[in-house]
């Protein structure tokens, strides 16, 4: 992909929250209402549609007539893959203006048509749950206790992270943690869910939607009514190939391919980047991000968040919505809209000053057995 | 015992020679490529090689442990009696990771880098591993 050449013209965020008791396909609805509106667009200049997950009454309910329909489902990495997918549609001409849209409603009870309620085969991944590995905190707890094990990072790195996102939540109308302060005793007295993780390690499921509208930079020129922000460089990577390499768990992802082929595309480099906004489901994941993106030193990850290397004032900004643990669970598409948020200069008390380019990152499908998952780099800027 | 399992063991078929040899005399197998000598878990094609190579050999059920996690929250009913229980993945001797429970100690005493073997004699379902 050529650096600018894919702006994102609208964005559409319903409220966030645990038990809203709206459907997942009823929250997509009003965050695309809410994107058209935002982008300036009437519903059928869709002409795209990709939807993370599946949901096969979308297109009727939404009332939309796209010339395609695409389900994408890469767990947290889904959000990533959804805008290299539409920045494809539009560039091989299948579409102007693609919508991508998320919603999930784990208190809404799932979807109609699939009665079970949710079962071990979704909170296990294949064998290990026969021993009792279930939930994704398990699996990342693999990695956080390999993190400890070799660079002496400790539970309260780990708090530390999770205070400084709950400083940024604090602050921010949007958060689900909005006004309610925690503190490093909070964090390490919280009960312990699976070793090395507190509760206050883990992001929770939130119900809510959102909905972005992508197209071409010389077709957002002639919206006159829209704040677009451009798509610079993409690129994923996936650690089963540390798996094959037998080294998986001192690489909480496969960031290098990812990361190389987003920089080379935006042309600009680490020091450039204005504000990170990590994939962070639970608190080792930012402190592992932070080490292979290279904002710190291997083994750095917790003294560099403790010494305030992500607050606003720190080295490089991050999570400044107060990211999934904080903020609200919208699978990957929570560091996108804090990025687009801080762009746009909505990002309101936690705006990072003149913040022109923003990383975004996402991570997710856990693949069984083998723990592994596809990680996505996502470079936006404020210019073209 | 042979309690350590959650609801019914699904095999993929694949893996099938493995399940069957740990049932029939508690052989602990991996799938070996004859070309390269690499040895994986679950059933594989060698990155190298693909699947023509592939053969189950018998193997030492020994390794160490690479990381773990101790579960102090029941996910399930089924697992409220056994928390804390530790969950641990094993780099075995031959190379591959294998994903099992941890027995025989305290899951407090688990500790990265420990030597493990596969239990015998047990009557395990799913091959569980215990300090050597």
């Amino acid at each position: 992909m050529k650096s600018g050449r894919i702006a994102i013209v609208g964005m559409g965020v319903t409220k966030q929250g645990r038990g809203l008791g709206v459907t997942e396909v009823e929250l997509r609805r009003q965050a695309l209402e809410l994107a058209l509106l935002d982008a300036g667009l009437e519903r059928d200049a869709i002409d795209g549609y990709i939807h993370a997950s599946h949901e096969r009454e979308d297109l009727r309910y939404l009332g939309l007539s796209p010339n395609f329909s695409w389900p994408v489902q890469t767990g947290g990495a889904t959000a990533s893959a959804t805008f290299v997918m539409a920045a494809g549609a539009i560039l091989s001409g299948q579409a102007e203006m693609v919508a991508c849209a998320y919603a999930m409603a784990p208190s809404s009870g799932g979807m109609p048509g699939f009665s079970a309620p949710m079962s071990l085969g979704s909170l296990g991944y294949g064998y290990p749950a026969q021993v009792g590995m279930i939930g994704a905190a398990s699996a990342h707890a693999l990695h956080a206790r390999w993190h400890m094990d070799h660079y002496g990072t400790t539970s309260e790195h780990m708090g530390a992270v999770a205070v400084q996102l709950r400083n940024h939540a604090l602050n921010r109308p949007d958060a689900m943690t909005y006004g309610k302060p925690i503190t490093l005793e909070d964090h390490q007295s919280s009960p312990m869910v699976v070793d090395p993780f507190h509760m206050l390690d883990c992001c929770r499921d939130t119900d809510g939607g959102a909905v972005f509208i992508v197209t071409s930079a010389e077709r957002a020129k002639t919206m006159a009514a829209t704040h677009p922000v451009y798509i610079l460089g993409a690129g994923m990577g996936h650690n089963i190939a540390k798996w094959h390499e037998r080294d998986v768990y001192a690489h909480h992802d496969n960031i290098a391919p990812a990361a190389a082929r987003a920089f080379a595309q935006a042309g600009v480099s680490l020091a450039d980047i204005d504000t990170a906004q990590f994939y962070d489901p639970f608190t080792i994941s930012i402190i592992m991000q932070l080490e292979h993106y290279g904002f710190c030193k291997p083994g750095q990850g917790g003294p560099f968040v403790a010494d305030g290397g992500i607050a606003l004032d720190g080295a490089i900004p991050a999570n400044t919505g107060g990211g999934q643990i904080s903020g609200f669970y919208a699978a990957g598409f929570t560091p996108i809209i804090e990025a687009m948020k801080q762009l746009r200069g909505e990002a309101g008390a936690t705006q990072v000053k003149d913040a022109r380019l923003a990383l975004a990152s996402g991570h997710g499908l856990n693949g069984g057995v083998q723990n592994t998952w596809t990680h996505g780099t996502l470079i936006l800027g404020a210019e073209a | 015992m042979s309690t350590n399992t959650i609801g019914e063991l699904k095999v993929g078929d694949l893996d099938a020679p493995f399940w069957d040899a740990w049932k029939a005399d508690e052989s602990f197998l991996l799938h070996r490529c004859s070309s390269c000598g690499r040895h994986d878990w679950p059933a594989s094609c060698c990155v190298k090689h693909g699947a023509g190579p592939m053969e189950w050999v018998s193997t030492s059920g020994e390794g160490v442990i690479d990381t773990f996690t101790v579960f102090y929250r029941a996910y399930i009913k089924e697992l409220a009696e056994e928390v804390p229980y530790a969950v641990a993945v094993v780099r075995l001797d031959e190379g591959p990771y294998f994903h099992t429970r941890i027995v025989g100690i305290e899951a407090s005493e688990v500790k990265s880098g420990m030597r493990v073997r596969v239990r015998k004699g047990a009557g395990d379902a799913f091959p569980l591993f215990t300090p050597v």
